[in-house]
Parts: C-alpha cells; structure tokens; sequence
C-alpha cells in the first residue's frame, strides 16, 4: 500500500499558486483539515497591538496599508472576531452597518479598492469628521497605499487628513495623534517570522507519518526538512529575507510562506517520488538549496513568485570563486578542511548518493584524455550545485558570503553591527564616492564633500563649480533602529548623517541648524563604494543615481538657499595627473583674486 | 490675416513668416531661441508686452529692447590662436584687454598673472553655450547670470577677405568697427518670436505677466553672483580703454499672427507652472531651452494643421480642433519597429502639412487678389506683381523654367484655352515651386532641428527617424503640468494632460481620442506596451511611484 505523508498534501496548497490565493489566503488555507502540529499562527507585533487597541473603551481608528498577502484581511478579521465576539465574520453585512459595542461604532472597510472613487471618498470624508468632531464612530480601513494616496490627494477637504495619513506612513505609528493609528504593513519586516514558519514546517509531528514511508531514506522532502529544521541553516534562509529588506524590496507574509513551502517541497508529491525513486532518477535538483531559487529554469513557479525573481538576480552560484570551487573539487588543504569536506559531501540524496564522489573521483584522479572532457563537464555541472549547497551548510560564512555578488555587502553588515574599526576607512570611501557621483569626474579628495554644478551641454570640458563645501568630520554613520511598538521590524538601517557646514553656522547667528539624514540602502552603498574604488559610473547608474541626485538636491536646499555673494568661485580643473580645486575671488570693485 | 502683433512693416515677407510669423529660421540653434529670448527680455528691463508697434505713444513703453555689445568679454573668452576667422584688429584688441586685465588685479605677487587670467578664461570657457565650431563673434555663452548674454555679432566681410592691413595704429575705438549686430543669422528672431508668443498669452493677466518676468529676473540676477561681476569686469575694462559710449545695441521685434490664439495662453500658463520650482539655477535654465525648443514646435505643428482657420486663430475651438498627432516611440524596437514604422509616418506627415499649408496661403491670397481686382487680360501681369511684390521674386536658379512655365500659361490663357480658375490654380502651384526651395531650406526643417536637440525627435543621424521622448523633456513636461504643491496627479491623467495640450499620443487611451488606432491599424496592445515603457522610464527617473495595486502617482520630485 502506498504511504503518504498529509502534510506534503498540505504543503501544496501553498505552492500550487492560482488567482484564488490572491485575496484571502488564510481562508483558503483554512478550507483543508488542519495539519498535525495545528495549522500555522504567527505570532505578531501587529496583531498583539491591534487587539490591544480594541481592547480598550476608546479604540482609535486604524487604517492598515500594504501589499497583496501582507495580512490586511486577516487582521481585519481577527479585530472584528476581538470587538463583536463572533467567530465568523460576514463581510456584506458589515459593509452596510457599523458594529456596535458600548457607545462606540465601529465601520470596517476590508477593501477600500472595492469601493468606487465616490463611496471611498465619502468613507475617509467620515473618518475625517469623526476625527474633527470627536464623535463616537471609528473606522478600520484596509487599504493599498496607492489607492489611498490618490483619493485622500483628489479631495482639497481631506487635506489635514492626507498630511496625517503621510506622516505616519513615512515615519512610523508614533509621529501621529492617539485617535488615528496608520499602519504600514510594508514597513514589517517579513525576516522575522522566517525561523518561526520553518521551525513549524519542519516539526517533528508533520514527519511521524514518514516512518512507514519504504522510501524514507532516500526521499529528498524529508532531507530537505531535516536540513532546513537545522538552526544554523535555517539562519542562512532568514539572511537572505534580510538581504532583501537591505535592498529595500519588501516580501509579503504571503509570499514568504509560498516561497518556504516551495524551498521545502519542491511542489513534489510522495507518490510521484516513490515513483522516481524505483526508477533510480536523480533527484538532487530537488534539494532545497535549489528550490529556494525556484527550482528549473523553466519552472512555472519562478516566473510566478515575486521573491525567486528578486533572488534570481543574485545569480548564487552562478560564477567560479576559487576557495570555494577550490574545496568543491579537491577537498581543501587541511585535515580539518578534509574532515569538513567529507562530513558535507557525504553520499545523500541531494548528492545523488555516490555519483557526486564518484564524478570528483574521476576528475580529480585524472583519467584518459579521451575521457577528460566527459569528466570535466560532469564534474563543472555538480559545481553551482555544490556551491549552492555550501552557501547554505559550510559554516564559514566570510567565504560563501562572497557568493552574493555584493562586493561590500560584509562592510555593510559590519557597520551595522557596530564595528568601528572600518567605521573611519569608509567614511572616506563615501566621502569620496558621493564628491565622484555628484560631479561625475574622478576626483581625489576624500576630505570634504563637494556638492557640485555643471553645464552639460557645453562644448568645452565641463568645469563642476562647487556650490557646497562641507567637511568630512562633519559627515558620520549611524545605525538606526526605528524601534517600533506598533509592528515588527528588525532591521537596522545605515543612515549617513551630515552636519551643516561651519560658515553656515556662524551665519546663523546661534539659531539652531538641523543636521540632515539621508538613508543608504545596501545598492546605493554598494555603488558609492565601487566608485570609490575605481569602477565606473555606469555600474548600478541606473538604480542609484536617483538617491544620489536626492541627497544633492536635499543638501543645497537646506544648506545652499541663501547663500550670501562671497565672491568667490570655486571648481574643479583637470591637471596633469589629478583633478585640482582652484578659487576665484572677485571683490565688489571688480578686482579679481586667486582664492585662498 | 488678423492684425500682427509685434512691430509689423509690410514689406516683403516669405510664405513661412505669413503662416507662422516673423520669423522661425533654420539656421538658429535651439539653445539660442532661449539666449534671445532672454537677452529681448533682459533688454525690454523684464517686462513683457513691449515692442508693440501699435502702443508705441503710451508713457514710459519701450519700443525697443536694448543689449549690451559685450565684445570685450566676448572676445576675451573665445578669440584666442585656434580661432577660425583671424583678424589683427580683433588680435590687438585681445592682447590690449588682457594687459588692462592685468590691473584687475588687487596683489601682483604670487601666481603670475597671465595663469590667474587664463583660469578666469577657461572658466568662462566651459560655459560656452554652443558646441559647433563657429567664428568668435558667433559664438555664445551659457547664461548662468544676466552678464553672460551676448548677442549675435558678424564682422563684415571676415569669411571673404580677411583684414590685411596693421591694427597697430588704429585708435582703440576703431578697433570694433566693422563688428555688425543685425545680421540675425543665428540670431534670426525665434527668441523675439517667443517673446511675443508669450506676451500675447499673457495679455489681460497682468498677475502671470509679473510672476513669469520676477522668476526669470531672479533666475538671471539672483543667482551665480560672484560670475556675474567677474563676466560685469571684465567687459567693463574693454569699455573704459576704449571710451565707447555707445555700449548697447538697439531693436525692434519682428511679429505674430493671430495674438489672441488660446494656444499662447496655454504656454504661459505652462511657463509659469514650469518656474515655480526649486531647481539650481543651471538646471532650471537648461530646463527651460527645452520647454522654450518644444513650445515652439508645437506652435509650428498647430499653425500647419489642416483645420487651421484661414481667417485666424481667435477663438479657444483651434486648441482642439488644430492638435497634432505625435505618436512616440518608446518602445525602441522592442516591438520589431512597428510604433517607430508609424511615428516616422506622422513625423513626415508634419512636413507634408507645413509644405501643405503653404500651398494653400499662396493659392488663397492668389484667388482673394484676382477676385478683388482684375479680369480679363490684364490678370497675369497683375498676379506677377503681386507676387513679387508679396513674397519677393523667386531668385532661383530654376527662374528660367519658372518663366518658361508661366510664359506658356499666359499663352493658353490669351488663347482663351483655359478657364479664369484653372489658371488662377495653375499659377498657383508654378507661384509656390518658385518660392518652396526657399521654404524648404529656411523654414521646413526648423521642426527637426530643434525637435533632435531637445530629445523630442530621435535619431540625430540615420534613417527611420521618429518621435520619442528623453528623459530631460520628460521631466520638463512634468514639471510645466504638474503645479507645485499640488497633490501627486495619476499617470493616465497626466498622459490625458499631455495629449490635451500638445497632442502626444502615449497609450491606448490617447490613440483612441486622437483617432489614431483605425488610421495606423495597430494592435491596441502595442500602445499598452508603450503606456508601460513610459511608466518604466518615469520610475526610473523618480518621476512616478508605482504602488504595488497599480496605482501609479506622478510627482514633481
């Protein structure tokens, strides 16, 4: 008799993605009799919050933003079940009347894109006068932000609420009043709840139904769940979700259970890989570290799942780096690089058994030239294969972090944890990055920043004249961590903080000069640093330079305005060997000076 | 024809300037339509509506605008041993003005003179508004202060014969002798032009009047200070060494048709949108030659349109009825060439429609004469000096066929073979070939010229050339429709807002009201397509931000 295990059963409603997942998800999940260890709840920060708003006699009104399968319907739900105390909530019904509960009236939008522009403008025209006026109705709007943004914009008398709705969507749930409480489901970041979802993938109670299974040993679902119930692997799946968020590329919590439920199954069935397996296939393409990219290129889940696209890009694998494809192919020079190699490679199903070894054997030990070849190219396709695999399982993270085409992404992740030792060396760098990208010449300076001008057209070499001058000691690093109550967030952020020049200062005659931040993603740091270190200004052009051109637009605005006529012009001239910065000084009787 | 609005002589003028004013000419570079017209303004003392012949007794009106000569700055930054038209008076005046520079001076000590002077120099230098070689006094500078306009000058006759005898003894002042300012070669009116266009849109509006002049005061004056009094010096120390007192130069603006087209209304409005920014001032005035080169064309386009009324453009019904068709190609070959196939197809078209229109004033103004006055015999030496009189003889090589042909029309017509009408449309057509090699050289490919410098018209060189939009014009556009402040505007408003004022035609939306998705037979799905390059390039340039339900918002930053 065939034995099957329910829970890969289960698994495949997250993974056969159709239209019906795109609303309610959790519904859908919930239509199929709930796996052995309970179906999942993620415990989070937004919720417990919620719940606790509503809890109160004198709830706020919340509207909640985000994405498709960011949760938005399910909190809903949660809240409603919470105020009225019924388990089932019947949306038609709540669309036409408020809940009441004591003297508060609770109206619930679940979709405000359901609405039309007039409906939806008469909505959040309600939740405006409720706030004006102090009245007893609370609105729980869901809705996307676009959606919002454009109705809240159309209407001149919603313009306070468009100011507050702003507010907190740009800096967090605090900013705002106690009776309006804006959340931006896009802010959460979804990391968190990586090792939560896969420690209950991987429980031992979803695998018990295994044991009867003839193909136990050699089934790649079941290798793939004891590796990903791995600690240390299940960290390198949750890095990647973070390096994303660095990226500034959001991933729904939707999303992220489709895309684990795919990395643990491969969309495979038990019958059809006992099938597979009597027939002696190769079933190492069903390794997790192969599904978590999506699995075959031609695979309908890879074009269908945002997140594989995002990390597709990455090309893990994709390229030779020596230490690694080093100690793929000739077990690394040391005994305890040979003891770590064998314990790796050791014959598995994602190995194909015996056949990796025996392919490394063969190149290895050389062999008849005729048969070279065949070798060779056997062994140069296990190599993306292996190396994948060490991303994952080799604990020598300075090694396979090279993997991700990220030349500086340990910088990055250095400074974030604090480390101070490079802290001086890259303030430099960036110093130097920002003065190359602003005046697109290969300057040498690094002890000031420059913010420049230029004419572009001109048929002469263009001479950047410098409008802003601040000094390096002015510019520092620093990590924030918006601590949020309201939501989870776990990420730190590089914010580069730049201090106003000191002529500027001293002009001020004591009044107090913000300092400005700009927020450095790991793309743009990635780019400031290549220039930095020689490369060209095409590369990451496209992505970066819009944030760069901000920064120079936020600086001259704040700190350029009303600059008093000194006299004096500065800019860049090319010389023999270097890029000089030479100073004109003119006086009011027209005398012309070189500059100090 | 409407009374003309500008300072209107009725002398001789080609067919082009009887459609589309005096005058648009081929040979002006597009950033110099925004350096006259600055100049004129700056000349005018930052007022607009001035210049007009018919106000010319009001109390404290200008007639005409005043620039300054400048040779002294200009020959200092741009006369130097690469030039191309030598002359030693030009030489000796340099060589004087740098020795006088030298005073400029407050310490002698340190660096020497000569390299603090040559910085000074190619500082300015790098301004240099113009990228093709042309002789020193051609050449002009980018306006980054109110000091660096310089008007077109020609030293007569230095492209023929050049100057042999010694400057050495010449006075000082006689050295810029012979240094012309009327020539308008380059500087051949299309910046007056813009002046009127945008003094008639704002006739009645006095409060747009003052924002638009204040803006473009402050853009010159108020910025880049430090320059302005280096460029200020150093013209001023050629002026003291020569005792000029005559330093400026005079003029008088050429003319519009039509003043009260709702069309010039439409680019004030726009010009006042677009300067309500807070842009640096190099980047704003870059801006704005694009926004200048583009309402130019689109004036160009609505005036050759064949519901163009022949009796005027007066009420508001041209904006619609005149819009052109300008499909743009954004799909750059993604879609194997077939948007570019049709938006190549209506680029020429525009053409057709100039030569098109052309044809028709002649024919028209033909028949009104012959109808008023003459019959009978005396009709072809009527028509013949009429027309010489209008548009001036054809003074081209093909005159003897010209008058072959029509030698052979009045022999048909004394014989009483062909018909008053048939003779009027025959002479017609023999009329306008006469006059269309001027056109075609003078006047047809100003569209194209300006339309590939601006990023409206792609490729410079090659074949299959076509409508498209860079990403400079882009957000010039953006930043004339989108006012400050405003809320962020959603994309198919913003491509409704587009096609509205100036008839580019994006997505399918626009194709449909443009009735272009019948005439050029396309899928729909190709203008989809094109709908979301735009959107792409938009994104990318920080103009739009895409919400993940679709919803795409347009905003200025």
């Amino acid at each position: 008799m065939a034995v099957s295990n329910p829970f890969v059963d289960y698994l495949s409603r997250y993974t056969t993605a159709s239209p019906d997942h795109e609303a309610a998800f959790d519904e859908f999940l919930a239509q199929a009799p709930p796996p052995a260890a309970g179906p999942l709840r993620l415990s989070t920060r937004v919720e417990t919050f919620l719940r606790a708003c509503f809890q109160r006699p004198d709830p706020p009104s919340v509207i909640l933003t985000g994405n498709a399968g960011d949760g938005k319907t399910y909190l809903c739900r949660q809240i409603v079940a919470a105020f009225s105390g019924q388990a089932t909530v019947d949306w038609e019904a709540l669309g036409e009347q408020p809940i009441e509960r004591g003297n508060v009236r609770l109206h619930v939008v679940k979709d405000l894109s359901e609405l039309g522009d007039a409906r939806g403008q008469a909505v959040l025209a309600g939740l405006a006068h409720s706030l004006d006026a102090g009245t007893n109705d609370r609105y729980l709007i869901a809705a996307n932000e676009g959606r919002l943004r454009y109705l809240l914009g159309k209407e001149p008398s919603l313009a306070a609420l468009y100011r507050n709705v702003d507010e907190q969507l740009q800096r967090g749930v605090d900013s705002g009043s106690s009776q309006l409480v804006v959340i931006n489901l896009n802010a959460v970041t979804t990391s968190t709840f990586v090792r939560d979802a896969l420690d209950w993938m991987t429980a031992d109670e979803h695998w018990s139904a295994c044991e009867r299974c003839p193909i136990r040993e050699r089934c790649p679902i079941r290798h793939n769940a004891q590796r990903l119930g791995d600690e240390a692997i299940a960290g390198r799946v949750q890095l990647l979700y973070q390096l994303l968020e660095h990226l500034d590329i959001h991933v729904t919590v939707r999303d992220m259970l489709i895309h684990l439920a795919y990395t643990l199954s491969g969309n495979q069935r038990c019958a059809e890989l006992q099938r597979l397996d009597a027939k002696h296939s190769d079933l190492s393409g069903v390794a997790y570290y192969e599904n978590i990219w999506g699995g075959p290129a031609n695979s309908m889940f890879r074009r269908k799942a945002s997140v594989v696209q995002h990390l597709d890009r990455l090309q893990v694998g994709e390229h030779s780096l020596f230490e690694i494809d080093d100690f793929v192919v000739n077990g690394g020079d040391s005994a305890t690089r040979h003891e770590a190699h064998r314990a790796l490679f050791a014959p598995t199903v994602d190995l194909d058994f015996r056949r990796f070894e025996q392919d490394r054997r063969a190149y290895v030990e050389g062999g008849a030239e005729q048969q070279a070849d065949e070798e060779a190219a056997a062994m140069m396709g296990w190599l993306p294969h292996c190396r994948r695999k060490l991303f994952f399982e080799w604990r020598a993270p300075e090694l396979v972090n090279k993997l991700i085409p990220f030349l500086y992404l340990d910088t990055y992740l250095d400074l974030l944890r604090g480390d101070r030792a490079t802290l001086e060396q890259v303030r430099r760098d960036m110093v130097l990055g920002l003065n190359r990208a602003f005046a697109r010449l290969y300057l040498t300076d690094a002890d000031n920043l420059y913010v420049t001008t230029q004419y572009l057209h001109s048929g002469e070499q263009p001479r950047p004249l410098v409008r802003l001058t601040i000094p390096a000691s002015g510019i520092e690093f620093l990590v924030d961590q918006r601590p949020e109550m309201a939501y989870d967030r776990d990420r730190l952020e590089l914010v580069v903080r730049i201090a106003p020049p000191p002529a500027l200062t001293l002009r001020q005659n004591g009044a107090v000069l913000k300092p400005e931040r700009w927020r450095l993603n790991l793309l743009t740091f990635e780019y400031l640093l290549r220039l930095a270190h020689g490369g060209t200004f095409t590369i990451l052009a496209e992505e970066c330079e819009l944030s760069v051109r901000a920064l120079k637009d936020q600086l001259l605005s704040a700190f350029a305005a009303d600059a008093p006529d000194t006299g004096m012009i500065e800019f860049f001239v090319a010389e023999r060997q270097r890029y000089g910065l030479k100073r004109l000084q003119i006086d009011e009787h027209g005398h012309l000076r070189s500059g100090g | 024809m409407t009374t003309p609005y500008g300072y209107f002589q009725d002398t001789q003028h080609p067919v082009a300037v009887r459609i589309w004013g005096h005058r648009l000419r081929t040979g002006q570079h597009w950033i110099e339509y925004m350096l006259e017209f600055l100049s004129v303004l700056a000349g005018f003392e930052y007022r607009l509506g001035q210049g007009l012949g018919s106000r010319a007794d009001e109390p404290g009106y200008l007639l005409e605008y005043k620039v300054p000569k400048r040779l002294g700055l200009r020959r200092f930054v741009f006369y130097d041993e690469r030039e191309k038209t030598r002359d030693s008076r030009d030489a000796r005046a340099t060589a004087m003005l740098r020795q006088q520079l030298r005073q400029l001076l407050a310490d002698a000590g340190g660096r020497t003179d000569d390299e603090l002077l040559e910085q000074a120099r190619s500082l300015l230098r790098s301004f240099s508004a113009i990228e093709e070689d042309r002789s020193w006094y051609a050449k002009s500078l980018f306006p980054v202060h109110e000091a660096f306009l310089l008007w077109e000058a020609l030293r007569k006759g230095s492209t023929l014969r050049e100057y042999r005898r010694s400057a050495d003894d010449l006075p000082l002042a006689e050295l810029d002798q012979g240094v012309e300012f009327r020539a308008r070669n380059f500087f051949a009116r299309g910046g007056e032009l813009y002046y009127l266009l945008i003094s008639a849109g704002t006739e009645g509006d006095p409060q747009r009047r003052e924002r638009i002049t204040e803006r473009l005061q402050h853009l010159l004056r108020g910025n880049n200070q430090a320059l302005g009094r280096l460029a200020h010096s150093i013209d001023a120390a050629w002026s003291t060494l020569t005792e000029q007192d005559e330093r400026t130069v005079s003029g008088t603006l050429g003319w519009i048709p039509d003043p009260a087209c709702g069309l010039y209304r439409q680019f004030a409005e726009d010009l006042d949108t677009f300067l309500d920014n807070d842009l640096d001032s190099l980047e704003c005035l870059e801006l704005l030659a694009h926004l200048i080169g583009f309402q130019i064309v689109s004036y160009i386009y609505h005036r050759a349109h064949p519901a163009s009324p022949l009796e005027g453009h007066s009420s508001g019904s041209c904006l619609h009825a005149c819009r052109p068709e300008l499909l743009i190609d954004l799909l750059a070959d993604q879609d194997g060439g077939i948007l570019r196939d049709r938006s190549a197809g209506l680029l020429r078209e525009q053409d057709d429609r100039q030569l098109r229109r052309a044809r028709e004033l002649v024919a028209d103004e033909l028949r009104g004469w012959a109808d008023e006055a003459w019959h009978g015999e005396q009709l072809m030496d009527e028509l013949d000096a009429e027309v010489a009189r209008r548009y001036g003889g054809a003074k081209t090589r093909a005159k003897g066929k010209h008058d072959r042909s029509l030698a052979e029309l009045r022999a048909r017509y004394s014989a009483g073979a062909a018909d008053r009408d048939s003779v009027l449309r025959e002479y017609g057509d023999r009329a306008f070939e006469a006059l269309s090699p001027d056109f075609r050289r003078n006047f047809l490919a100003v569209h194209r010229k300006i339309g590939r410098s601006i990023g409206l018209i792609a490729p410079r060189k090659g074949p299959q050339v076509r409508y498209v939009l860079g990403d400079t014009l882009l957000k010039t556009l953006v930043l004339a429709l989108l006012p400050r402040g405003a809320a962020p505007m959603p994309v198919g408003e913003f491509l409704e807002h587009l096609h509205y004022r100036y008839g580019i035609v994006i997505g399918p939306g626009e194709a449909r009201a443009a009735e272009l998705i019948d005439r050029l037979r396309i899928n729909e799905e190709y203008y989809s397509r094109n709908r979301d390059a735009l959107l792409g390039r938009m994104r990318r340039a920080g103009l739009v931000t895409q919400y993940s339900d679709a919803t795409a918002l347009v905003h200025r930053r």
